[in-house]
C-alpha cells in the first residue's frame, strides 16, 4: 500500500470518527477539574476519576486536568491514584460541575505498603502500549551507581532500552540511535542529557515529578524523533508549606528548596547539584589515555573536573481557568588538564532550556496548554601548545512556540489537537586558531539556519467496552533556509565552488504527513491485545566520531544534501493483569525500519570540517531492527520489581561503509535481562536489587596488518563483527530511614549501595596495544580489555526539612 | 564542614583510582584477507624502488621488524615505471648480492639500523633512473596472475624561508626545529617531513606524530612550525636517554621537506588516523594510490633539504 493511499485512509477514519462524535443527542454534562496533592498542592498526574454505575471514567493530564462528560443524572464518583485514599461522593449532575480535589495520602501501616503513583489497570485497559512508567519514589529505592539516583538509568533496566556502554547514561530504545529520542523536560528539549562524559545523566531526581518513555505507538501529538520520547515533569513546588531537602553524595551533593509563593496559589522549586571540583578528572583522564604500554602515566595528571546543574521552576494560579508556569534548567560540566610538556585544554558542555507555559480551560471540555521553550546546548573545547592555539564550539539552540488543546467532547473521546513551530539555529562546527602571530583561515563559523512546524490531531476513541483506539495525524514541515554557503566539492572531496544563499531564502523544504494509529482488544476481564502503527519523520541528525554517545557529537539539520531521517514502526503485545493488578505481565514485538541514517564517511577527520560544509563529509544509509520484549512486574505490599527480558536485532547499512554490506549496530544486544526488586523489611529498612545481563557491544576489530615506512599499519575486519564479552553485574541498595523518639520536621534517610556486588570485569573498551622488547626486539600486539567499575560501594545521606 | 568535604573528597579519589583496570584478553578474530601491499618512493634526483609484501593476520607473532618484514615480502612476476610514455622494467635485488658497504649503505636508505645476520630482503629498483621535478610515474605490478597499477607525481619543490632551534621542554637542551615556510599562491600543497639526526647517527626518517600536512588552512601564507625526531619500529634502539620526539642542542640534523600529491596525502593521512586511534573511534580503513585491491602507496617527492645545527638563539 503506497504512503499516500494510507494517509488518505487515515483521513477518512477522522473524518468518521469525528462526524460521530456530534450524533451522540441526549443531554449530557461536564464535570471537570484538577486533582492536586493535599500535602503539597502538587498537581497529580495519571488519577483516575470513575463514575459509578456507568463505569465510565478518565485520568488527568500532564497539568492534573480531567474532565468527564456523561449524561444527566445520580452518580458515584470515585478519584483514585496508588497509595492514596480514594475519594467517593455522590453527585446528581444536572448541570456542568467545576470540581477541584485534594487527595490525601493513604495512613501508612505496617502490612499495608503501597507504591505511589501507579495507575492500577491503565496497562490493559489503555491505548496505549510500549510505555514505561517508573514513579521517582521505586526509583530513589533502588541501588545506584555511587549513590547517584538516576532516573535515566533506571529506564534502562526496561525491555526495550539499553545503555550505550558501562555506567554509560545513553538511552538507546529498540534499536534506535540516541539522537532518534526526544528527550524533554518540561517540554523543553535537552539535547545532550549526560554529566560527566556519560557517566550521570543531567536529570535531577529530586527536581522531578515524573516521566513517562514511550518506545512505540507514538501518539501525533510527539514528533520530530525516530525512536522514543521521554517525557520528563519537573516538580511544581510545595502549595503549602516550605521544605528543604538535599544529600551528601560520593560525586555530587544537593539542595532542593521550594514552597508557596502565595499560600495554595503559587509556588516555586529550586534544585542544584555540585559535583567536587577537580575530584574525578584525573581518574577520567587516566582512563581515557591509556598509552600503548598500559600505563596510565601523568600526562593529564593536571587534570579537574567539576559540573553542576540548576533547575528551578514557579507558578501562580491566576484564576479558575488560568495558570502560569515559568521553568528551567541550566548546567555545565567543565573540564580541564594542563600536562608537563605544555598542553593544556577546556572542555566545557551544557544544556540550558526556558519554558513558560500558559494553561487556560476554556470550557469544561476545552483544556489548552501554550508553551514558549527556549532550548540550547554548547559544547566548547580549546588547546593550546607552545605557539598554536585552537578554539572549538558547537551548539543547537531553538525556539519553540507550542499550542495544544485537549478536547474532550465525552466520556468515550479524548481528541488532543495543536501544533507547534521551532527555530533552530545549529552551529556544528566553529573552529579558530593561530600559531604564532598567524591567524590560520578556518572559515568561520558556519551556522545553520531552519524552521521547523508541525501540526497534529489525535483522538483517542473508546469505541466499545472491548475496543479502543488512538488514531491521530501529523504534519510537519521543515525548511533549512540562508544565510547559508554550500561548498561544492570535486570527487576527491576538495571545495571547488561555493553556492550563495541569502538571509531567509530557501535552501531546501521537506514537508511529510505521519500517520499514526494504536488499538487495543480486551480479550477478557484483565487481558487484551495491542498493536500499533507509526511513521515518523526526523529533521536533525546526530554525526558522531564515536561509538558511544559523547559531548563531541555534532548536532546537525536536514539540508539540501541530507534528508530527513525516515521510520517506520510495527508494534504488537498482549497485555494481562493478575492478582487483581499486583501482577502485570507483557510481550511486545516489533519491527523497525529507517532510512537516511547518517555517519561520517571512513577516514574522517574532524579538521574536513574547516572551510566546508560538515554534511560534505556525511555517508548516508538504511537500519532496521526487530525484537521481542517480555516483562512481569509486581506491584503493591512489600515487594515491588520486575523482569525484563530483551531479544532484539539492529542492523544498518551504508552503500559506502563496510563494502555496501549490512552490519550490525555497536548497540546490537541479541540479549537484555533486568531483575529489579525492592522490599521493605519495616518501617526503618527496605533493601533492593537489580541483576543485569546484555550481549557484548558489537565492535571493530583488526584482521590483518602490514608494514609501511617500517610500522604497523592495521587493516581493520568487518564493521561490528566482533563481540566484547558479555556484561553482567549485581548491585544492592537498603534505604534506612532513623527512628525518631518524637515526631519532628527533620528527617534524615541513609542510602547504602553496592554496585557490582561480584565485581565482574565488564568491558567498557578494548584496545590493541603493541608492545617492543628492547631486550630481544620482538613485537607483540595484544588485545587489552579496559573496565571502570569493580566492587564500588557508596553511602548517601539525605534530609529534608 | 570543609573537613567533611576533604574527607568525601579522599574518600572519591581512593574509590575512582582504584576503580579501572584493564586485562589482556584472548580473543578470535575475524579471517584476514591477506592482501598485496606495495612500499614504492621515487623522489627527484634518486633511483625508484619498491618493495611487495603481503599483509599477515593481526595477532601472527613477529620476532623482529626485520625479519616479519623479510618474511611478508612476496616475489612479484614484474613490475614496471612508466614515464613520459617509456616503459621500463624494474630490476629485483636482493643484499645478498650486494658488497658489504653497499648493503650497509642500502640498509640505512631502507632505514634499517641494524639487521639480522642470514637474513635476505629482495626489493625491486632501477638504478638507471632517477626522479625528476614535473614528472608523472605510473608502477605496474605483476604479482601471483594479478595487475596492479598506481600513478604519482614528483611536484616543483619548496623551499623553506629559515629554521632555529628552541627550547620545548622544562628538562634542559631538548627541543625542536622552527622553520619558516611561505606556502606557495593558486596551489594546493602538500607536504611532508622528514629529519635526520646526523649527530645521533640516526637514518632520515619521516617525523613522527604526522608527518604529512596540506594547506587548506593557510593557502599563500607564510606560517611556522616545528620539525619533531623521526623513528619507526625497524630502527627503534632502545636507547633509555633519548627522548624519541625531541633534539638535543648541539645536534647537526638533515631537515627535510617534501612536496607530495593528494594520494600520496590522503595514503599518509589515512595511516596516521589509523594509528591514533582511541576506543571509541569507529575504524578508520588506509587509503591505497594502487588500484585492483593493492594495498600500500606509490610515491613521488619532490624534496629540499637543509643541513641544520641544533643551538639556542643567543
Amino acid at each position: 500500500m503506497s504512503t499516500s493511499l494510507k494517509i488518505k485512509q487515515l483521513f477518512s477514519f477522522l473524518v468518521v470518527l469525528l462526524f460521530s462524535l456530534s450524533l451522540s443527542a441526549q443531554e449530557k454534562h461536564t464535570i471537570s477539574g484538577t486533582i492536586t496533592d493535599a500535602a503539597n498542592g502538587e498537581t497529580m498526574i495519571g488519577t483516575n476519576v470513575f463514575m459509578e454505575p456507568i463505569m465510565k471514567g478518565a485520568t488527568t493530564n500532564v497539568y492534573g486536568f480531567y474532565s468527564l462528560t456523561v449524561p444527566a443524572g445520580d452518580y458515584t464518583l470515585k478519584v483514585s491514584f496508588l497509595g492514596y485514599e480514594t475519594y467517593t461522593q455522590q453527585i446528581s449532575l444536572t448541570k456542568d460541575f467545576d470540581f477541584n480535589l485534594e487527595l490525601k495520602e493513604s495512613a501508612y501501616t505496617k502490612d499495608e505498603v503501597v507504591v505511589k503513583g501507579e495507575k492500577k489497570d491503565e496497562n490493559t485497559k489503555s491505548s496505549k502500549m510500549s510505555t514505561v512508567e517508573i514513579p521517582i519514589a521505586q526509583v530513589k529505592e533502588l541501588p545506584a551507581l555511587m549513590g547517584e539516583v538516576d532516573i535515566i538509568k533506571v529506564i534502562q533496566l526496561m525491555p526495550g532500552v539499553q545503555s550505550g556502554s558501562e555506567g554509560n547514561a545513553g538511552l538507546y530504545v529498540r534499536g534506535g540511535g540516541p539522537d532518534q529520542n526526544l528527550v524533554m523536560l518540561d517540554e523543553a528539549v535537552v539535547y545532550n542529557a549526560s554529566h560527566l562524559f556519560g557517566f550521570l545523566s543531567v536529570f535531577n531526581a529530586d527536581a522531578i515529578k515524573g516521566m513517562e518513555l514511550t518506545k512505540g505507538g507514538m501518539p501525533a501529538k510527539y514528533g520530530g524523533r525516530l525512536a522514543a520520547v521521554l517525557d520528563i515533569s519537573m516538580k511544581e513546588g510545595n502549595k503549602k508549606k516550605f521544605e528543604m531537602e538535599g544529600g551528601l553524595g560520593v560525586i555530587n551533593s544537593r539542595l532542593t528548596l521550594q514552597g508557596p509563593l502565595v499560600k495554595d496559589k503559587g509556588s516555586y522549586i529550586v534544585s542544584g547539584r555540585f559535583a567536587y571540583a577537580g575530584l574525578l578528572g584525573g581518574a577520567i583522564a587516566d582512563m581515557a589515555t591509556k598509552d600503548n604500554d598500559g600505563g596510565t602515566g601523568g600526562f593529564f595528571a593536571g587534570a579537574s573536573y567539576y559540573f553542576f546543574d540548576v533547575n528551578a521552576k514557579v507558578n501562580y494560579t491566576l484564576g479558575p481557568k488560568d495558570r502560569i508556569f515559568a521553568s528551567g534548567y541550566f548546567g555545565r560540566d567543565v573540564f580541564g588538564f594542563k600536562s608537563s610538556d605544555g598542553f593544556s585544554a577546556n572542555i566545557a558542555w551544557g544544556n540550558g532550556t526556558g519554558a513558560i507555559r500558559w494553561n487556560h480551560i476554556f470550557t469544561p471540555k476545552l483544556f489548552m496548554n501554550t508553551s514558549l521553550i527556549f532550548s540550547d546546548y554548547i559544547f566548547e573545547f580549546g588547546a593550546g601548545q607552545a605557539e598554536f592555539e585552537l578554539t572549538l564550539r558547537s551548539g543547537i539552540r531553538d525556539y519553540n512556540l507550542k499550542l495544544d488543546l485537549n478536547w474532550l467532547p465525552d466520556v468515550r473521546h479524548n481528541v488532543q489537537f495543536g501544533g507547534n513551530y521551532i527555530y533552530h539555529t545549529f552551529t556544528p562546527s566553529s573552529v579558530s586558531a593561530r600559531t604564532g602571530d598567524t591567524q590560520l583561515d578556518l572559515g568561520g563559523v558556519i551556522k545553520y539556519h531552519a524552521h521547523e512546524a508541525a501540526i497534529y490531531i489525535q483522538d483517542d476513541w473508546d469505541i466499545s467496552d472491548r475496543f479502543r483506539v488512538n488514531a491521530g495525524i501529523r504534519g510537519s514541515l521543515f525548511a533549512h533556509t540562508g544565510p547559508f554557503d554550500r561548498y561544492g566539492t570535486n570527487e576527491v572531496g576538495q571545495v571547488v565552488d561555493t553556492t550563495k544563499y541569502n538571509v531567509g531564502e530557501n535552501v531546501k523544504t521537506y514537508a511529510y504527513a505521519e500517520p499514526r494509529v494504536s488499538g487495543r482488544v480486551m480479550l477478557g476481564k484483565n487481558n487484551s491485545i495491542k498493536a500499533s502503527y507509526t511513521m515518523n519523520y526526523q529533521y536533525i541528525h546526530l554525526a558522531s566520531l564515536a561509538s558511544i554517545s559523547f559531548p563531541t557529537d555534532l548536532w546537525m539539520p536536514s539540508t539540501d544534501k541530507v534528508k530527513p531521517q525516515e521510520g517506520h514502526q510495527w508494534a504488537l503485545g498482549y497485555f494481562h493483569n493478575f492478582l487483581d493488578d499486583k501482577l502485570e505481565i507483557s510481550v511486545e514485538g516489533y519491527y523497525k525500519t529507517m532510512k537516511n541514517l547518517i555517519e561520517y564517511k571512513d577516514g574522517f577527520s574532524p579538521d574536513q570540517n574547516i572551510n566546508n560544509n560538515v554534511d560534505n563529509n556525511f555517508v548516508f544509509g538504511k537500519g532496521n531492527s526487530y525484537g521481542a520484549e517480555f516483562f512481569i512486574r509486581k506491584n503493591g505490599n512489600r515487594f515491588n520489581g520486575w523482569i525484563g527480558y530483551t531479544l532484539a536485532w539492529t542492523n544498518r547499512q551504508f552503500d559506502d561503509l563496510n563494502g555496501g554490506n549490512w552490519f550490525p549496530a555497536t548497540y546490537d544486544r541479541r540479549h537484555d535481562l533486568s531483575i529489579v526488586g525492592s522490599y521493605k523489611i519495616n518501617d526503618h529498612w527496605s533493601v533492593s536489587a537489580v541483576f543485569v545481563y546484555g550481549t557484548g557491544s558489537a565492535m571493530t576489530v583488526p584482521a590483518a596488518r602490514y608494514f609501511v615506512n617500517g610500522n604497523i599499519v592495521t587493516e581493520y575486519g568487518d564493521r561490528n563483527s566482533f563481540r566484547m564479552p558479555d556484561y553482567h553485574r549485581l548491585d544492592l541498595g537498603a534505604t534506612f530511614n532513623p527512628k525518631q523518639k518524637r515526631p519532628r520536621r527533620f528527617k534524615s534517610t541513609w542510602n547504602f549501595g553496592i554496585y557490582n556486588v561480584y565485581s565482574r570485569q565488564n568491558p567498557y573498551f578494548i584496545y590493541f596495544a603493541t608492545k617492543t622488547s628492547e631486550e630481544d626486539q620482538t613485537i607483540s600486539i595484544e588485545a587489552r580489555q579496559v573496565s571502570v567499575f569493580p566492587i564500588l560501594p557508596s553511602v548517601t545521606w539525605n534530609f529534608k526539612f | 564542614m570543609n573537613r567533611f568535604f576533604a574527607s568525601i573528597s579522599i574518600l572519591l579519589a581512593v574509590l575512582v583510582g582504584f576503580s579501572s583496570c584493564e586485562k589482556v584478553l584472548d580473543i578470535d578474530l575475524p579471517d584476514a584477507v591477506n592482501g598485496i601491499v606495495f612500499e614504492g618512493y621515487i623522489e627527484n634526483g634518486t633511483f625508484p624502488y619498491v618493495l611487495v609484501s603481503r599483509s599477515e593476520n593481526y595477532f601472527s607473532p613477529i620476532n623482529t621488524a626485520a625479519e616479519a618484514i623479510i618474511n611478508a615480502l612476496v616475489t612479484p612476476d614484474s613490475v614496471f615505471i612508466t614515464v613520459d610514455g617509456v616503459r621500463t622494467a624494474m630490476d629485483k635485488t636482493c643484499l645478498s648480492e650486494l658488497s658489504p658497504e653497499e648493503k650497509e649503505l642500502a640498509l640505512e636508505f631502507l632505514g634499517f639500523e641494524s639487521f639480522p645476520d642470514g637474513l635476505d630482503l629482495c626489493l625491486y629498483l632501477k638504478f638507471s633512473m632517477q626522479g625528476e621535478y614535473g614528472k608523472t610515474y605510473r608502477m605496474t605490478a605483476y604479482v601471483e596472475g594479478k595487475e596492479y597499477n598506481a600513478v604519482t607525481t614528483i611536484g616543483q619543490p619548496v623551499e623553506l624561508d629559515s629554521l632555529w632551534y628552541k627550547d620545548e621542554l622544562p628538562i634542559d637542551s631538548f627541543g625542536s626545529i622552527w622553520c619558516r615556510l611561505s606556502d606557495r599562491v593558486g596551489t594546493d600543497d602538500y607536504y611532508y617531513m622528514w629529519t635526520e639526526n646526523l649527530t645521533e647517527g640516526r637514518s632520515m626518517y619521516a617525523i613522527d606524530g604526522s608527518p604529512s600536512f596540506g594547506d587548506r588552512l593557510f593557502q599563500g601564507e607564510t606560517i611556522e612550525f616545528n620539525f619533531y625526531q623521526g623513528s619507526n619500529l625497524a630502527n627503534d634502539n632502545g636507547n633509555p636517554d633519548a627522548e624519541p620526539w625531541w633534539f638535543r642542542e648541539g645536534d647537526t640534523v638533515i631537515v627535510k621537506l617534501g612536496i607530495i600529491d593528494r594520494a600520496v596525502y590522503d595514503f599518509w593521512e589515512s595511516v596516521d588516523a589509523a594509528s591514533n586511534l582511541n576506543p571509541f573511534s569507529a575504524p578508520t580503513p588506509v587509503w591505497s594510490n594502487f588500484d585492483n585491491g593493492g594495498r600500500g602507496v606509490w610515491a613521488g617527492y619532490a624534496t629540499t633539504v637543509d643541513t641544520f645545527v641544533c643551538v639556542l638563539n643567543p
